[in-house]
């Protein structure tokens, strides 16, 4: 499917620049996603719309809730119920090898998150003076740092605290980015040009700036790097969504909703955001995914996470000293880093690819309301 | 002023004397001034005489034969064959997603790196389902030349109309600045672009100049075979009429082939002679192009028949056709079934 | 031109929004400022003093005022801590900074362009599918690693192959240029791969979004073979927006570049940016974090216009479409 790999690949990519530069997401210009959606269907995997479909009486009795779409490319977009999406979604990300290890890696950040709160092979104040920068043992199996506390301990609970950090930090980014561009497509010419002007301003500021700013009346906490991360993030993520959602904007359908009266609020939400889900998607995760690395850097520089609360930044600082002691130590961390930051990255690549309809056609292929042996279950057909 | 000569699918330089831009007829004396060809008159004595339906004497410019393509395990052409000989306008016509385009992109090695390509594809006498990437380049832009069908996106932004058309000229001859600016405002002139649009750039131009900005490329070289991929499907339809004329007549008296690739009939019935019809990856039908507007056979056929009376209200051609199938063979055509 | 003259305001418009954000936020201090700086033990004279030496005894908009005015004179400020005037440690500072950002962006470049079009281009599936993957973990180390990791593997006297110099700068600075730029070569290396792994990813991705482009394959029809036309069409007409993504990667990596300083011991802009933030040394702070933040505003504007000027759809269009 290589191919068709390229294509969705294609589809779904941003045109402008993300926060850290890490997303490979780059949009072709909205005339091309039209083409997209009208061009030939001569792409594999483009089905054969049946000969009745898209007459109205048809959809009754489908398994559909809301208003269906066609796409002339073949098949239809109806809302299936949330379950079936999700697992066809969670179906598509599992059978492949990057959607698999982004899973998995997720699933074990999570579980050693949960489990940090109430075990960890020692407690973390323990520090043992005699034994202070040893290496791995049975007893501590990442060894231990400078004051004898167990590296293994303090890395489980780090786990805890850049969870924190990430899901913090895409929630801001997400509200921040999301209003900008809610801003920016408003109907309200005064408040479309100033949002624009504003983002095209700001969005140059380099994070650790922004940390630094905050640093010194607020000090150094986890809130001083969510704010600085997501007020960069954000920024970034509006004007990548911008293209999207200025296209959804100018559709028949918006226009439509808004001449019946429909709040320019409520038109925002339900019909402009949800064309800008792939997009979102793996904004977020890139955002997720850098907002490690952000913290791991300013805790570094002193005005992250204070010195004794426990989290990555802070084992990859005190690993720093053990360079010349115990080399392989400083192995750890930064692994521990890489690896999750790259399932990040790859599970925002795999929810793009999974979770669009576009770009996934096991969640067009439904089939029309017809009565009887089309009433299948659960799943649309594979 | 030389001509070019793009008779001989592998040459290498500049050659003079060749039937060119400005029209010395049906593969007219043709000095390729490399060893071995012999280009008396009609034809070249090392083109390959494979047998062609029509059974003419002509030697056959493009000829495909059960032609597999496949791309991510969905087989998007079967068992194609086709074959276009020296001085013939032949339409492709097929409905969209019958394959059309992915023959064009077969035949000229466009094709995505990941298809699965078997079958024998010749051009020219030459094989070139096993040529590499280089050699293809070679012919490709000298002796085959491409229409697009969307040229607002296939030419090239940031080159102006003079400088795209020139390009071709870079890429095979090694010519001087005047030279080309000299073959590249006949160009413009034949195609009917005034010479002040030289400068612009295409996204100054009206669609239908975008066209035949295309055409100029494609046709600088005076290849001989050009394929013109749906050139008219995305113009308005007073434009289309004069850009198929422009084709037409250009490639008549380069006295050059041509495989036009439509979905809509009444558009072949003005620009070629013979066509061949394929649905679904397959070659359904072949015949005259006017054979088959009155007499289409297969239901594909009479789909597409059908679908260009309703657009062009029915007038004249094939009018009275039967809708039911019931329809007379007419000679030199034959039915494709399976 | 029009186009120009409206960045550059815009431009203006920024750097004032700017300096009232940093004024503003540094005056959210809890408690009063000149005390804190004065000390503990310092007597109520003494706090005095200290205030109306920052001139924090006027209206704040007359210190806003005051600031700005100075600025545009070149004076900024006294530091109330060292005594000595901000603008003298800017300069030698920077003459380190300034460097090792040039040179870690032609490491991010001179590594993330060609092997992001290698990704691509490759004839060797396999190979397409390692540099893959090497863009996307490139890009997810932390610069923090990646600089311990050459440190470890380099550096002089503490790595495996240790042949260049990982801590400090020579105090001869630039009139050795040779030992100052071999003091800047790891530092530069770690935070170029890093943010050279995001490029990789975005060159990538250009790349593969005119895989399929008419353009490119009217290029091939010309005459160019596959290779020919992605590069020089395909890679030509994604430039633009490219470009963009390099400034804004620049930004970025600005982190890496204060952590890498403090690594390899450099003293540069982000060693005294972060001592003056710890310090609390408020007009020190004030006016290097605008300066800084003001250069990267001006390198958005540099880039934007570069972007604009290689957007071959020229005009209005181009920013219709962001």
């Amino acid at each position: 499917m290589a191919s068709s790999r390229n294509r969705r690949g294609r589809s779904q990519e941003t045109g402008r620049p993300t926060s850290s530069g890490q997303s490979e997401a780059i949009v072709p210009s909205a005339d091309t996603r039209l083409s997209e959606l009208s061009g030939d269907a001569e792409h594999p995997g483009a089905t054969r719309l049946p000969a009745d479909v898209g007459h109205p009486a048809n959809t009754a009795g489908s398994r559909h809730v809301g208003p269906v779409r066609h796409l002339s490319r073949g098949g239809f977009y109806g809302r299936l119920p949330l379950h079936v999406r999700q697992g066809i979604i969670l179906r598509g990300m599992w059978g492949r090898p990057a959607g698999r290890f982004a899973l998995i890696v997720m699933a074990l950040w999570l579980v050693v998150s949960a489990v940090s709160l109430v075990w960890t092979p020692y407690p973390l104040l323990h520090t043992d003076g005699d034994d202070a920068w040893a290496s791995p043992s049975a007893a501590h199996p990442l060894g231990t740092d400078g004051v004898g506390a167990d590296v293994l301990s303090w890395l489980m609970a780090g786990s805890r605290t850049d969870l924190a950090v990430a899901v913090l930090t895409v929630l801001v980014s997400a509200a921040i980015g999301l209003a900008l561009t809610a801003a920016m497509v408003s109907t309200r010419r005064m408040l479309a040009s100033a949002s624009v002007v504003v983002v095209d301003a700001l969005i140059a500021i380099p994070t650790v700036l922004l940390a630094l700013l905050f640093a010194v009346p607020f000090g150094t906490s986890i809130a001083v790097v969510v704010a600085a991360c997501g007020i960069t993030y954000g920024l970034n993520m509006a004007r990548i969504l911008r293209p999207t959602a200025a296209l959804a904007a100018r559709s028949a359908y918006v226009e439509a909703a808004r001449a019946s009266g429909v709040g320019p609020w409520r038109v925002f939400v339900r019909h402009i955001v949800p064309s800008t889900f792939p997009v979102l998607a793996v904004q977020l995760s890139m955002s997720a995914g850098t907002s490690i690395l952000a913290e791991a850097g300013l805790t570094y520089l002193g005005v992250g996470v204070p010195s004794g609360v426990p989290s990555w930044g802070h084992s990859l600082t005190t690993s720093v000293r053990l360079i010349s002691v115990y080399p392989l130590t400083v192995l750890w961390p930064g692994l521990v880093v890489t690896l999750v930051v790259t399932a990040l990255y790859l599970l925002g690549d795999a929810i793009r690819d999974c979770a669009d309809p576009l770009a996934n056609p096991e969640l067009r292929r439904v089939e029309v309301g017809r009565s009887g042996p089309a009433d299948r279950g659960e799943e649309a057909e594979s | 002023m030389n001509n070019l000569d793009a008779s001989e699918p592998n040459m290498g330089g500049m050659t003079a004397n060749a039937a060119g831009v400005d029209g010395t007829g049906a593969g007219g004396a043709a000095d390729a001034g490399h060893a071995g060809a012999d280009n008396a008159g009609v034809g070249h004595a090392d083109v390959s005489r494979a047998t062609n339906a029509a059974g003419s004497a002509r030697p056959t410019i493009l000829d495909v034969r059960d032609l597999n393509v496949t791309i991510g395990g969905h087989a998007v052409l079967k068992r194609v064959s086709l074959h276009v000989d020296a001085g013939e306008r032949v339409g492709l016509i097929g409905a969209s997603g019958s394959g059309k385009s992915m023959l064009v992109k077969a035949v000229t090695g466009l094709l995505p790196r990941t298809a699965r390509v078997d079958g024998s594809l010749n051009i020219g006498g030459k094989r070139v389902d096993t040529m590499d990437d280089a050699e293809l380049a070679d012919l490709r832009g000298r002796y085959v030349g491409l229409v697009f069908q969307n040229p607002g996106a296939a030419l090239n932004p940031v080159l102006t109309v003079e400088q795209q058309v020139c390009l071709p000229l870079r890429l095979h001859y090694d010519l001087d600045a005047d030279e080309r600016h000299d073959r590249a405002m006949t160009m413009l002139e034949r195609v009917g672009l005034p010479p002040r649009l030289a400068g612009a750039y295409p996204h100054e131009l009206s669609g239908g100049q975008q066209q035949r900005v295309g055409i100029a490329t494609a046709l600088i070289t005076s290849p001989r075979l050009i394929i013109a991929d749906e050139p008219t499907t995305a113009l308005d339809a007073i434009v289309q009429r004069s850009i198929i004329d422009l084709l037409v007549s250009l490639v008549e008296s380069a006295g050059a082939s041509m495989l036009f690739i439509t979905h809509d009939f009444a558009v072949l019935s003005r620009a070629t002679t013979r066509c061949v019809v394929i649905d679904g990856g397959r070659v359904v039908e072949t015949g005259g192009t006017e054979d088959l507007l009155r007499n289409p056979g297969e239901p594909a056929t009479r789909a597409l028949v059908r679908a260009a009376k309703l657009l062009t209200l029915g007038t004249g051609v094939g009018a009275g056709v039967d809708m039911d199938g019931t329809a007379r063979m007419g000679a030199n055509r034959e039915r494709h079934h399976g | 031109m029009r186009y120009l003259i409206r960045r550059l305001v815009l431009f203006v418009a920024a750097l004032l929004g700017l300096s009232l954000l940093v004024f503003v936020t540094l005056r959210i201090l809890p408690g009063d400022v000149a005390s804190v700086m004065a000390g503990t033990n310092a007597t109520p004279a003494r706090v005095a003093a200290l205030r109306s030496q920052m001139g924090l005894d006027r209206s704040y908009p007359q210190q806003y005022a005051d600031w700005l005015s100075g600025l545009m004179h070149g004076n900024m400020g006294v530091s109330a801590i060292s005594g000595r005037s901000v603008s003298s440690q800017v300069g030698s500072h920077a003459a380190i900074t300034m460097p090792l950002i040039v040179l870690s962006l032609i490491v991010a470049l001179g590594v993330g362009v060609p092997l992001g079009c290698q990704a691509v281009l490759a004839a060797n599936s396999r190979v397409r599918g390692v540099l893959h993957i090497l863009a996307i973990v490139g890009g997810a180390v932390p610069a923090l690693w990646g600089g311990l990791l050459l440190i470890m593997l380099f550096g002089r006297g503490v790595g495996l192959v240790g042949i260049l110099p990982s801590q400090g700068f020579p105090d001869a600075g630039w009139r050795n240029p040779v030992a100052a730029l071999a003091s800047l070569i790891l530092p530069a290396i770690a935070t170029g791969l890093v943010a050279g792994g995001a490029i990789m990813r975005y060159t990538r991705a250009c790349l593969i979004s005119m895989e399929d482009s008419d353009a490119v394959a009217m290029a091939m029809a010309c005459g160019m073979s596959r290779r020919q036309a992605m590069l020089g069409v395909g890679l030509r007409l994604s430039a633009a927006q490219l470009v963009s993504v390099a400034g804004l990667t620049f930004a970025q990596m600005v982190t890496g570049v204060m952590v890498v300083e403090s690594l390899f011991n450099l003293p540069g802009l982000g060693a005294m940016l972060i001592g003056d933030v710890g310090n609390r040394d408020l007009v020190a702070v004030q006016s290097e974090l605008f300066l800084l933040a003001a250069f990267f505003l001006l390198l958005g504007v540099l880039v934007d216009m570069l972007h604009h000027a290689l957007d071959p759809r020229l005009g209005e269009q181009s920013e219709e479409r962001g």
